[in-house]
Parts: C-alpha cells; structure tokens; sequence
C-alpha cells in the first residue's frame, strides 16, 4: 500500500504485539514514529529491539498523562497526522470472579483510553487535513465470548466510538476505522488466551492451537502481519474515503455456524 | 505504474471493465501488474450516457505498456459469463482475480411508480449478474486448484436504507449475501469473497446527481466526509482486497462510503 513516506504517528501499546509490529511497519515505510506503553521495561525493550521508535511512558487511561504524552509526541516528531489505538487489556474470569478493578482497568484502558487519545490527536489530526486515526477493535467488538464482560464491552464501545469520531472529524479529513482481529496466538493477550484453554481444557498447546485454526473457515488462525497489512491499507492514501468502518480479520469466522464438522456434506457438483 | 506491483504474475478478470468503477479497477491492477481480462457488454465507453470519453479500456491499459484484453459478456447469460471466466484462463494460461463489478441503476422511482421491467431488469444484472460471475470464477478456481480472490461491487444501498430505487437496494442487499455465504462456503479452497460497498461515486451511473445541484448537494451532504467517492477510491479497495494483505480476509462488506453508513 502507498504510504507517504512522511507520516508522523503516534502508536498506543506500541511496546509490544500488534502496536509493536505496527509501528515498525510504518517506520519501514519512512514513518516518524512514538510508541507509548504504560511499563518503562517494555518501552526499553521495544526500542533496543528498533531505536527508530520514540518510547513515550504513558497510562492511556490517564487524561494528563495522555495529555503529556501526545504532546511530547508531536514535540519529537515535528505534528502528528496517524494514530494508531492498540492499548489494551483482557481479564478472562467467570461473572462472580470478576471485581470492579479488573472491569474499571478493562474499560479504562481499552475504550476510555481511545477517547482521551484521539481528544488530545485531535487537533493536530485535523490541522494536518490528511489525519488518519485506526483502533484495534476485535471480534470481540462483534458478537458476545464468554468470560470477556468487560473487554467485550470496551471492543463493541471502539466501535461506536470510532463511528462518531469519524461523523466527527470528516470534515476535517481525518478517517476513523477499526479492525476487527480474531485471537492471535502470538501476542501477548493470545499467549496469555492460549495459556488459559491450555488450562482450562487440560490439552497442550498444539492441540490447543490446531483447534483453533480449524475454527477458521480459511484454516488457519491470524497472524500479526494480516492485522499490520489492514492496519496499513487504512493508513495509505488508497483508503482516503473510507470512514466509520469496521473490517473483520478473521478468516471468515464471524459469517457464523462454521465449525469442523459443520462443512456441507456434499460438495457441489462442478462440471 | 505501482513502483510496488503488487498484483505481479497475477490474472484478473472485470465485468462491467468499460466504463466507471470497473474502469478504475482494471486500470489500478494493471498498474500493480497484473494481466486484464475486460469483461463488458460494450467495448466503448460512451460519453452520450456521461462515460468520460477515451479508448476501450484494455486500450487505455496497453496504451500504458501494459497487458489486457476485451471478451464481449453480457452478465445476464451464464453461458456468456462462461465464455469470458474462459477466455482470461486461456489467453493468460490462469485467473487469479475476479471482479463482478457490473451493475445497473434506474432513475429512482418511489415504487408507486415504479415499472415491474425495471425491477426485474435490475435484479437480472446487479444479482443474477454476481451469481453467475461467481459460479463460474469458483468453479475455474476449483479446477486451478490454487485458491482465488473474488470481489463483488455491492453498494451502502446494500447495507442501509438508502433513498434510491427498491430494486437498487433489493439486489445489492443480495450481493452482500452472495459474498458472505460463498465465502463461508469456499474457503475450504483458499478463496476469498468479499464485498465493496461504494457510497455515490462520481460515474455515468450517477449522473444525475451529477448534473442536477440540488440532487448533488443532498448527496454530497449524506456522506459526511462532504464529497462524493472518485472511481478510483473504489479500485483502490479493491486492489487491497486482491492483494496478499487481505489473504486471511473473506466474507465481508467493506463500506468505501466517506462515512455514509456510520452515521
């Protein structure tokens, strides 16, 4: 995808996983990039690994803090014209196990930390008439998982959210979209998702695993480079009119009522 | 020319390729280096009914240095739909790519008045049309064997309530249903299907709201970001649906509407 090689972007939870791989992509693609996590150890990290990121300490949840960071951002990368929504965090408990700190984390980082950050974008967003904003929803922002109250609450909020920024900020040229990736076993959060069904089902990892890449119509699970592609295309300029979307990464997974044994048993006839 | 070439080895073939959307298609996936097969009832674009005038489009790609044919298809006739899903496989020896882009509008009626002909005549191509396009790319992409992209203009008309024709909006709605079930039914063959649902986009088919201010400015006011879609937004969509950055992408209706559906 065509990406002006003079981008300058901002990419939350870009320590690590998706915002990790996306933020290098955009700086492979000649981005001026910060990254902002709430842990020093892993902005360190994320940043021995590619000193092209600029780390930014930042709680997303925290209006100052937000605040500071974004124009600390826009201090070190000359304005800001891309941000990039990928914070997040998920607890998997059942109801009655589930405190109101753990919820108040969930929405506070996940949705309430989408708001803060594009409210303090913004400005810069639209003064750059060129403005590009893209969260990490989820599939989870589409239809209801067990054990996720919360983080199916804040995806479905993304959602919604993005919808009215981009109504919001049109007129100003600036795009809202969100991506919608099923679980990636390679991530953090996929890891920790992998470790649970590990748990919880008494299975092995491959096992675990080979499972859930058969719940995918297109027979595998989803990788950081599918989200990081989509992310990109919205990014790019070939994407200047599309607004308010939400795109599902997901193998065909959420077109329902596809699980191994479900395929019809008889193959068309094709002549 | 793409410095990139994204599409490079790859085979496409676009119905409706003459003029408007399927135009701007064939154009941008020749540029990423792809081979085009063009697929339209008519091989010139016709400035009377508000086509930009130019050569045929597989002229204008050669004209570029680049590589595409004309197949005559009349997306209502499975036979000749038959024809064409042949012709790209044996005058480029594969097909990778399929575009079933070809539609038609009537001016909006309220349906008190609205002709039966009409109806049917608009269900015939915009669904009738997708379905015969997709039968036959799925199965030359069964017997390839090597997977396939199938992408289908839709339109927001196919999603919302739309103040247009209910025929419009009937064979649309279908056309997103066509992508999500086949997808699910094909992926088994590594084939994608998905939908483009443009909101208005400046082309002969509108050229009503083109050409009469009061229409324009009302249609300009439903998408929010205040301008009507380029036929070249919509290629570009589509391009990233065919290339590898959307491999593990399939049954979705990806609005290319400046924000017409999300408010």
């Amino acid at each position: 995808m065509t990406i002006r090689r003079d981008r300058k972007a901002l990419v939350t939870g870009g320590a690590s996983g998706f915002g990790l791989a996306i933020a290098r992509r955009l700086a492979d693609r000649g981005a001026a990039v910060a990254i902002t996590d709430n842990a020093e150890g892993k902005l360190a990290e994320a940043t021995r690994l590619d000193p092209r990121l600029v780390p930014l300490a930042c709680d997303v949840g925290n209006r100052q803090a937000v605040h500071d960071a974004v124009g600390r951002a826009i201090a070190r990368l000359g304005g800001l014209d891309t941000l990039i929504c990928c914070a997040g965090v998920i607890h998997v408990k059942p109801l009655g196990e589930v405190s109101e700190a753990e919820w108040n984390l969930t929405i506070d980082v996940n949705l309430k930390g989408v708001f803060l950050v594009s409210q303090a974008a913004s400005p810069a967003l639209s003064a750059s008439r060129r403005g590009r904003i893209v969260a990490i929803a989820s599939d989870a922002g589409r239809r209801g998982y067990p054990m996720c109250h919360a983080y199916c609450a804040s995806k479905f909020g993304v959602i919604g959210l993005c919808q009215s920024l981009a109504a919001e900020l049109a007129a100003d040229r600036v795009t809202v979209n969100c991506v919608c990736p099923a679980g990636c076993p390679t991530t953090g959060m996929g890891k920790a998702l992998t470790d649970w069904k590990m748990r919880l089902t008494g299975r092995s990892e491959s096992e675990v695993l080979g499972a859930m890449a058969k719940s995918f119509p297109l027979g595998r699970y989803v990788r950081e480079d599918d989200v990081v592609a989509a992310v990109s295309y919205f990014v790019s300029d070939d994407a200047g009119f599309i607004t308010g979307t939400a795109i599902d990464i997901d193998g065909g997974e959420s077109l329902g009522g596809f699980f191994p044994g479900a395929e019809p048993r008889h193959e068309s006839r094709t002549v | 020319m793409s410095r990139e070439r994204r599409l490079e080895g790859r085979v496409a073939l676009i119905t409706g390729a003459t003029s408007g959307i399927g135009r701007a298609m064939a154009l941008r996936f020749a540029r990423e280096g792809a081979r085009i097969m063009c697929a339209d009832r008519r091989r010139e674009p016709d400035p009377r009914i508000g086509d930009d005038a130019g050569a045929p489009t597989h002229e204008a790609i050669r004209a570029e240095g680049l590589d595409a044919s004309f197949v005559a298809c009349d997306v209502t006739d499975g036979a000749s739909v038959a024809k064409a899903i042949r012709a790209a496989a044996d005058t480029y020896g594969r097909l990778d790519i399929v575009a079933a882009n070809a539609g038609i509008a009537f001016e909006t009626y309220p349906i008190a008045d609205e002709p039966f002909e009409d109806y049917q005549a608009t269900i015939r191509v915009n669904q009738d049309g997708v379905w015969w396009t997709c039968r036959e790319a799925v199965r030359e992409m069964i017997r390839q064997g090597q997977g396939g992209r199938i992408i289908a203009t839709a339109s927001i008309a196919g999603l919302a309530g739309c103040p247009w024709g209910v025929a419009y909006g009937a064979s649309k709605g279908a056309v997103v249903q066509i992508v999500r079930t086949l997808a699910a039914q094909v992926a088994k063959h590594g084939i994608t299907v998905n939908a483009i649902c443009p909101g208005s986009v400046r082309t002969a088919m509108s050229r009503e709201t083109m050409t009469n201010p009061e229409r324009n400015a009302f249609t300009r006011a439903l998408h929010p970001m205040g301008r009507l879609g380029e036929p070249e937004d919509i290629a570009g969509a589509a391009f990233f649906l065919a290339s590898d950055d959307a491999a593990w992408i399939t049954g979705v209706a990806l609005p290319v509407d400046g924000g017409y559906t999300c408010v």
